[in-house]
């Protein structure tokens, strides 16, 4: 039996989620404080969320906007996808005969590509709360992404005819290069689409109403919430290029964060929240530098690596604008910070200097503005549902080392 | 349609182009630094700067501060140091005393004689040239904080035992220390006896204060040492000829006549004893032998130089200048390192490897044993090349002015440029032959009179002095700067690199065509750029893409020249297939009209072509061809069959995914032929009768370059410099061979022991980083790294190694040092080449020509 005569001031929430902690091109995590609905006077919510890029954005580490591919390095370097094996395999022996001796002098951008491609990627949630008594509920999100590389296009940096060697080098490794990567290294360096869906997601969250009978200041609101991210999510296919996780690539993750929401002269509300996460650390195969010249989307060895995610962090801060007839205007800051990776291989030989230096593993941010409308059917008494609507559109403005997609979504609660 | 560019330059300067004058005071005009002339030149390692020292009175007060100037390293203005009045500072009885604003004694006076002493070279001590034989000088100067803003003057006047002033002979000191020594004669010429005492003097580098601490008489008997029939030595200044000293001990070398009875050493060293006491002794066991360092009986040789070479093998050697009348030689004999006997002449058989110690790591080497002389004078005489610097070779002129040791290579400025020869080692590290002598830094021809150079082994960035030039009636010097720069030696070389290779050269040679005329060929995409000193060529190499590959052979009625690389094979020749004359003297000659580049065989990707008389080699990925000359064969119209054989399979020696990377004859007189062929998978000999073996290399099998730093005319046994390398692991080492030659019986390459463990087999050098270019000439290791491969381009140079040191990259930390060419954003260097008519030293690669000159 669903108990009513709950605390007028406080709900009780659970949620499932869909994405993973860090949603794929930075889409909003479905319980992302920025767009979680509140749970009215009923006790079961079903949130719908629908999320659609119709533009990237990418950084580098400097914050220089760039193709999605140029993310972590302007230019690939095939010459050393073959770079790193022992000297006496048939790779090292390819190079060295024509990368040593007289002739031997490669052109500054002898084996570089240039690779480009358009992102395209969309992303959908259902999550269904729960409220329990006190202020607490349980909720539980799962995400669904189709994420798009396409256009992909590589273009040979080097001057294939002005050097000797260079000539040679394209002879010898890079007539057939994209067949080559594929057979020899089962890497498909062409585009791809892959759907699937996130992380499951299953909170528990408290949050309470604190009337303030003032002039300025009419309610406090916090929140708190904790749960455990389940890796349902679609793992990153080793095999394609510059495919991010569905989720947390296959770790247990730990979200926690906390908001304020304070309401004021009836009509405003000031969001800050803070978000968090904690990734458990996890075995699986990946890609690894095992060259230091080595880019990130060439990379010829697959092992066995233990991963030590970095810690994210994710800020709100936000002004809504409770309009007329339930309407409201809201405004978003949202900026997250996902420290470095660590990668360990245990095998190989792998040179864990070599290893630690795959820029992929660094430090990313990204800064977001975020404009919605939304209507909020709890001031209407005849609607039953409680239906919330919430239309938004995601701007990113600035970011390092990250692919953001500018996004316009929905989301539809109703409660029950 | 093939294309041929000939254009001949209107330059006959034979000499370099590049030279920059350093800019010196205000009186000196046209090529002159200064308006009168120099003792020496000398680097100060404390501030990086050359110090220049007068040996001329200067009597014009302007010019009067230039009596002793100073060159910044990376400057080209000498600034002048001297002022008319400055503090001295004196010692008496142990008490010193300073007095300000003295009359400079400097001022105005030429100065005989500089040692820069202290522990950073920064403390000359010099005497003036102001004495005469009846009224000698007798005070000694030391420099203090001569840069600083309170320059002073030290000065001490020695005094022998009975407490009489000395006529200064000679200052010594040993580089880089505080103790310092002085050689004097009694100044009272009725009383001088041969050198009277030896003053040894310290210097006190926290109070810059001179004192002699003692006096070491020489007058009883030390000479009879010397030789009890030593005839005459001469009681001016000029019977101590040379000296050198090794820490407290000091070698002399005399100008002597020898006495009726028997031959007479030339040199004999003061031993320092633990007691402090000097022992001095003659550095050869027995006298009475005819030997390089003996004086024949009742005949005057003079020692003009004496320099040690501390070789890369580790031993040591004495180097000497010897003249005997109008005769020069240069000669070098191996010393006793070790506490007995020390400063011998050693027997060159008697090697002590210090390991040891709890490692098993070899910490020295020396010689330990004196050579006997009378029974193995044979190892100190003229027939023994290992003994003869420069092969003998005479030189033009012949007057050697200076002789400077730098690494394995001995460098001496002559009355007609500067010349080096490179000590060969057998695989125990003893010399056993020496490199003839060559120009170097293009400072060459007749009438190119050097007195002095220094050269900055951390730099290759080097300074000459000249004195005798005269602009009108002033008789003045120079001082030339030798650096890397993108000067063109070879006027108009530069220019037709830029216009017919678009600054781009793949490949550098220098081809020796006869024993008096080479040429340098640049080549890169579409063409080859041939240069003399006064003419270029940029013939249409278009059939061969990229060129990478020349070489030259002869059938002794035509000469040929060849050319590889991307399309396969060229060779420029007439239509009927004639090549050129064989003795050419001109660039026109080699690279006649209506001769073009003929593609010929069916070749693709050439590497590398060597010649041996009529028999070319090619050198492709899958293996070495060979092909005998022959005009029929290169005719335009219906040419006979190139009748090509495949000598090496790269697969059947090296594996099924090994591919030639590199080659080179072993032998240049056609009597046998030998190759030494590199693979990514092994070395290999191959010899015309005895087919393959493999070479053992210590650690990386692949090989990246074969060079010759040293081989000489007619030599049949040379070193070999492999440059084992792996591209695909950034890793690169070098293996030294002594490669031997017998005419008819087959070849050898044995690896020089550059071991860090005894008998185990270890690079000479082990770099950090795969370095594309290689080349030595025994002073200097230069190597560079493309940008392609390490960003951005690196240029290295070592110095002062020794193989069973670098081995464990002791080097890369105390040896290594990095050069910065004058040029943006350097991608690669494709090569670094020598040439032979002026010694400069070229690197070319994308940026074109840079030269060290």
């Amino acid at each position: 039996m669903i108990k009513k005569n709950f605390i007028i001031y406080s709900t009780l929430a659970l949620a499932t989620h869909t994405a993973s902690a860090i949603a794929p091109y930075s889409f909003l995590q479905p319980y992302n404080f920025a767009i979680q609905p509140d749970i009215q006077d009923k006790t079961v919510q079903i949130v719908g969320l629908v999320e659609q890029a119709f533009d990237t954005r990418s950084y580098d580490a400097d914050g220089k906007q760039v193709n999605p591919l140029h993310l972590y390095e302007s230019q690939q370097d095939a010459l050393a996808l073959f770079q790193g094996f022992d000297s006496e395999s048939e790779f090292a022996q390819i190079l060295n005969s024509f990368a040593m001796g007289p002739g031997g002098v490669l052109s500054e951008n002898a084996g570089l590509y240039t690779v480009t491609g358009d992102v395209k990627a969309g992303a959908q949630a259902l999550g269904l709360s729960w409220k329990i008594s006190h202020g607490f509920s349980v909720r539980a999100y799962l995400p669904f992404y189709q994420a798009e590389l396409k256009n992909v296009d590589w273009v040979y940096s080097g001057d294939i005819d002005d050097i000797f060697s260079d000539a040679l080098m394209q002879q010898d490794l890079f007539n057939a290069f994209a067949q080559d990567t594929k057979s020899l290294f089962d890497l498909s360096i062409n585009g791809w689409k892959e759907t699937g869906v996130g992380d499951l997601a299953l909170m528990v969250q408290w949050q309470a109403n604190f009337p303030q009978y003032r002039k300025a200041l009419n309610n406090v609101q916090p929140r708190i919430r904790f749960g455990i991210e389940i890796p349902t999510g679609k793992k990153i296919n080793e095999n394609i290029i510059a495919m991010p996780a569905f989720g947390n690539d296959g770790a247990l993750a730990f979200p926690f964060g906390a908001e304020l929401n304070l309401q004021a002269f009836k009509y405003l509300e000031f969001k800050v929240n803070a978000q968090f996460w904690y990734i458990l650390g996890n075995t699986k195969d990946r890609r690894i530098k095992s060259f230091a010249n080595q880019t990130t989307l060439l990379l010829p060895s697959v092992v066995s690596t233990y991963k030590e995610h970095g810690f994210i962090q994710n800020f709100n801060l936000g002004l809504k604008i409770n309009l007329t007839h339930g309407l409201f205007a809201r405004a978003l800051y949202d900026y997250e910070r996902k420290s470095e990776d660590i990668l360990f291989v245990s095998q190989n030989g792998a040179l864990a200097s070599v290893v630690s230096t795959l820029k992929s593993l660094d430090e990313t941010t990204h800064h977001y503005a975020m404009l919605s409308l939304g209507f909020d059917g709890a001031v209407y008494e005849r609607f039953k549902t409680k239906p919330q609507i919430h239309l938004f559109v995601r701007i990113p403005f600035n970011g390092s080392a990250a692919t953001c997609v500018s996004t316009v979504g929905a989301q539809l609660s109703l409660e029950f | 349609m093939k294309r041929i560019f000939l254009v001949f330059a209107t330059s006959f300067l034979y000499l370099h182009t590049h030279c920059v004058t350093i800019q010196g005071d205000p009186n000196a005009t046209g090529d002159q630094t200064f308006s009168f002339q120099l003792n020496s030149l000398q680097y100060n390692r404390k501030n990086n700067a050359l110090w220049t020292f007068s040996s001329d009175a200067i009597t014009d007060d302007a010019i009067k501060p230039y009596g002793i100037s100073k060159i910044n390293f990376n400057g080209s203005v000498a600034i002048p140091l001297l002022e008319e009045t400055i503090s001295i500072t004196t010692v008496n009885s142990g008490a010193y005393a300073t007095l300000n604003d003295q009359p400079n004694p400097l001022w105005g006076h030429g100065i005989a004689n500089v040692f820069m002493s202290g522990s950073d070279a920064d403390y000359p001590l010099l005497y003036l040239n102001d004495g005469s034989e009846t009224n000698p000088t007798t005070d000694v100067y030391g420099i203090n904080n001569f840069t600083s803003s309170t320059p002073g003057l030290l000065k001490i006047s020695p005094k022998n035992s009975g407490g009489n002033s000395a006529a200064i002979v000679q200052i010594l000191g040993a580089p880089g220390g505080s103790i310092l020594t002085l050689c004097a004669a009694d100044s009272n010429p009725a009383t001088r006896n041969v050198p009277a005492f030896i003053s040894n003097i310290q210097a006190s580098e926290t109070t810059g204060v001179l004192q002699q601490v003692q006096i070491i008489n020489v007058i009883s008997g030390v000479l009879g040492q010397l030789s009890t029939s030593l005839q005459t030595i001469n009681n001016t200044s000029t019977n101590l000829c040379a000296s050198l000293v090794d820490g407290y001990n000091m070698y002399l070398g005399f100008d002597l006549t020898a006495g009726p009875a028997r031959p007479t050493c030339l040199v004999g060293i003061f031993y320092r004893q633990t007691n402090g006491q000097y022992d001095f002794y003659s550095i050869l066991s027995e006298n009475s032998v005819t030997s390089v360092l003996t004086a024949p009986t009742s005949t005057n040789k003079q020692v003009a130089h004496l320099q040690f070479m501390r070789t890369s093998t580790g031993l040591t050697y004495l180097i000497l200048t010897v003249r005997t009348g109008v005769q020069y030689n240069v000669y070098a004999v191996p010393i006793v390192t070790t506490l007995t006997n020390y400063g011998m002449v050693a027997d060159v058989n008697s090697i002590f490897i210090d390991d040891n110690n709890s490692s098993g790591a070899i910490t020295s080497k020396n010689f330990d044993t004196p050579l006997n002389a009378a029974t193995q004078s044979a190892q100190i005489q003229s027939s023994n090349p290992a003994v003869v610097v420069g092969q003998g070779q005479a030189l033009s002129g012949g007057v050697i002015e200076n002789m400077i040791v730098y690494g394995d290579t001995a460098y001496i400025s002559t009355n007609n440029g500067i010349y080096y020869s490179q000590a060969l080692f057998n695989p125990n590290g003893t010399i056993f032959n020496w490199t003839p002598w060559a120009p170097v830094f293009g400072y060459t021809g007749v009438g190119v009179d050097i007195n002095s150079f220094y050269i900055n082994t951390a730099s290759t960035i080097g300074w000459n002095m000249q004195n005798g030039i005269v602009q009108g009636p002033v008789t003045g010097s120079a001082i030339n700067k030798i650096e890397w720069s993108g000067g063109d030696i070879y006027s108009g070389f530069a220019q037709y690199i830029n216009q017919y290779l678009n600054g781009v050269i793949q490949g550098l040679f220098a081809l020796k065509l006869t024993s008096s005329f080479s040429i340098m060929l640049a080549t890169g995409k579409n063409a080859v750029v041939g240069a003399t000193p006064i003419s270029q060529i940029a013939p249409d190499t278009s059939n061969i893409g990229n060129v990478v590959a020349a070489t030259w052979a002869t059938d002794t009625a035509h000469n040929w020249i060849f050319v590889g690389g991307q399309k396969g094979l060229g060779v420029f020749a007439q239509a009927n297939g004639a090549g050129f004359t064989t003795t050419p003297t001109t660039l026109g000659q080699v690279f006649p009209v209506g001769g073009d580049c003929n593609s010929i065989g069916n070749f693709s990707y050439i590497k590398k072509l060597q010649a041996i008389a009529d028999t070319v080699f090619v050198l492709q990925k899958d293996g070495v061809y060979q092909f005998t000359v022959d005009s029929n064969k290169f005719a335009a119209a219906n040419p006979t069959d190139l009748a090509v054989t495949k000598i090496f399979d790269v697969q059947e020696y090296a594996g099924k995914n090994a591919a030639c990377t590199d080659m080179i004859c072993s032998r240049f007189d056609g009597a046998n032929k030998h190759l030494v062929i590199g693979t990514t998978n092994g070395l290999f000999f191959y010899d015309q009768t005895q087919g393959v073996t493999r070479i053992d290399l210590p650690n990386l099998q692949s090989v990246h370059r074969i060079e010759f730093p040293a081989w000489g005319n007619g030599l049949t046994s040379a070193n070999m410099y492999v440059v084992a390398g792996d591209y695909a692991n950034a890793q690169a080492e070098i293996v030294r061979f002594q490669l031997f030659d017998f005419s008819g019986a087959g070849g050898q390459a044995r690896v020089i022991q550059d071991y860090k463990y005894t008998n185990t087999l270890s690079p000479f050098v082990i770099y950090t980083y795969f370095q594309n270019t290689f080349w030595t000439n025994g002073s200097f290791y230069l190597s560079t790294t493309n940008k392609r491969a390490l960003n951005p381009m690196t240029f290295t140079i070592m110095s002062g190694i020794r193989g069973y040191d670098s081995s464990t990259q002791k080097i890369l930390l105390y040896n290594t040092y990095s050069l910065t060419l004058p040029i943006d954003n350097p991608i690669f260097a494709s090569s670094i080449v020598q040439d032979p008519a002026t010694g400069v030293l070229l690197m070319a690669g994308n940026f074109g020509l840079q030269e060290l000159s």
